[in-house]
């Protein structure tokens, strides 16, 4: 029972989460900011390493928490889910094809950007996934881990860890606000990469289609 | 289920289709490309010094997977921990609730706690010898759809209840532990080319986009809505 001993860990979650909350949801035009967009921010200026304020031990903790702390989401998801199950049940079809999404997604925008800015073979390890520790694994297995192809996968975990959730929870928000999709498609496409990144593009897309956030999460199966 | 799919799918599809674009639109194989780069003394040393980058990489995800392998010998401790952690997580649950969906704390109690039950009870399932194959998050959501299918008696209770905590108050306390883990990256991050920003950026951002066009497209052709 060492995890009694991180209760700094959890006090400046505490914090964070009365901070978060109390500012509420704010909308700038297209753009709407959610309490986990700054629960995110302050985490992550608390644990900025310049300010010494967290050991990596602690933060290494911290990152251990959250897929427990996760599970507390998806059971909220999977209660909304039950009531709906017959309609999930029809749509089998566009649940595959939004994987193929997934994939020719990272393809059609992210390698021609990596083309542009003359990356060498590790165009390949960033951009044929949204490179998750799974997809690591497989170019690890496949290349090495020191080949270019390697390089780029680690460069895109990396940048996905930091960034992901960051910018998910901008975009889905934007996207979700022009109307364009119906809000069951737009969570299937928010079903990507960690943790962090589903949270926080499921999160945008409910905060814009309040009223009927039930018949939403419905679609979130896909994140099992 | 996607992801377990996902995994297949990026194996043997994403990825040989990626290398054959690549290889079509820079019209250069692999092996030329790999010998150029270590004829080059420069381009070695550079590689050199972000091979170290990756094997620190490298040896925090080989830490990760043999920590899980630990904590597989540990169940007993590992459920105890998760119990601990899901309770709080449960009260910060609350707390978010209340500071800012105006939740009344007595009733939130309730729901939150029903939350953390049907989530501790998904883990034990996982853990259970033979389901251990799939991921806890699988076992979890199933418990959880199960526990809100209306034909079972006593689920519409347990929706109702649950129904008291927001949505968004759920997603709060996970990124701020999310959030309070980015740092131990940032060195890492420091080290790597600026280049890897924008792509990562239009790679999310592309995947998001296409499946959702993916997504809008099928439903209209089953028929959804």
């Amino acid at each position: 029972m060492d995890l009694i001993r991180n209760w700094r860990i959890h006090l400046f979650a505490l914090c964070i989460v009365v901070v978060a909350d109390f500012v509420g949801i704010q909308k700038f035009g297209l753009v709407v900011f959610l309490p986990l967009f700054y629960a995110l921010v302050l985490g992550g200026i608390i644990s900025y390493p310049s300010f010494h304020i967290m050991s990596d031990k602690m933060m290494e903790r911290a990152g251990e928490f959250m897929p427990v702390a996760m599970l507390y989401l998806i059971v909220k998801i999977g209660l909304g889910i039950g009531p709906n199950l017959h309609m999930l049940m029809n749509s089998g079809m566009a649940l595959i094809m939004q994987e193929f999404g997934h994939f020719f997604g990272t393809l059609i925008f992210g390698l021609p950007m990596a083309l542009f800015l003359k990356m060498g073979r590790e165009a390949i390890g960033a951009c044929y996934s949204i490179d998750r520790e799974a997809n690591v694994a497989i170019i690890a297995e496949k290349y090495g881990i020191f080949s270019p192809e390697g390089r780029g996968v680690m460069g895109m975990y990396i940048c996905g860890t930091l960034f992901g959730a960051l910018w998910i929870s901008v975009l889905a928000g934007i996207i979700a606000r022009t109307g364009l999709f119906h809000p069951y498609a737009l969570a299937m496409g928010g079903g990507i990469g960690s943790a962090s990144m589903m949270a926080a593009s499921v999160g945008s897309i409910v905060a814009v289609f309040l009223k009927k956030p039930r018949k939403l999460l419905l679609m979130r199966v896909q994140l099992i | 289920m996607t992801s377990v799919l996902g995994i297949y799918f990026a194996l043997f599809v994403s990825l040989p289709v990626t290398v054959k674009v690549y290889d079509f639109v820079t019209g250069r194989k692999r092996q030329e490309e790999v010998g150029e780069i270590t004829d080059t003394n420069e381009l070695n040393r550079q590689e050199a010094l972000e091979n170290q980058v990756v094997d620190e990489n490298a040896a925090s995800v080989t830490e990760l997977i043999e920590d899980t392998k630990d904590k597989e010998n540990k169940v007993k401790e590992t459920l105890l921990d998760c119990l601990f952690i899901l309770c709080v997580t449960g009260v910060l649950g609350i707390v978010a609730n209340v500071v800012g969906y105006k939740g009344n704390p007595i009733a939130d109690f309730t729901g939150s706690a029903l939350l953390v039950i049907i989530a501790f009870i998904g883990i034990c399932i996982a853990h259970l010898p033979g389901l251990k194959k799939l991921p806890i998050v699988f076992w979890v959501s199933i418990f959880a759809v199960i526990c809100s299918v209306p034909e079972i008696p006593g689920t519409a209770w347990i929706v109702e209840q649950t129904n008291h905590i927001n949505f968004l108050a759920t997603t709060t306390p996970i990124l701020a532990y999310g959030g309070l883990s980015l740092g131990k990256d940032i060195p890492a991050f420091k080290r790597l080319s600026w280049r890897i920003v924008p792509v990562a950026l239009m790679v999310a951002s592309g995947s998001f986009i296409c499946a959702t066009i993916m997504a809008e497209i099928m439903l209209h052709l089953e028929g959804i809505f």
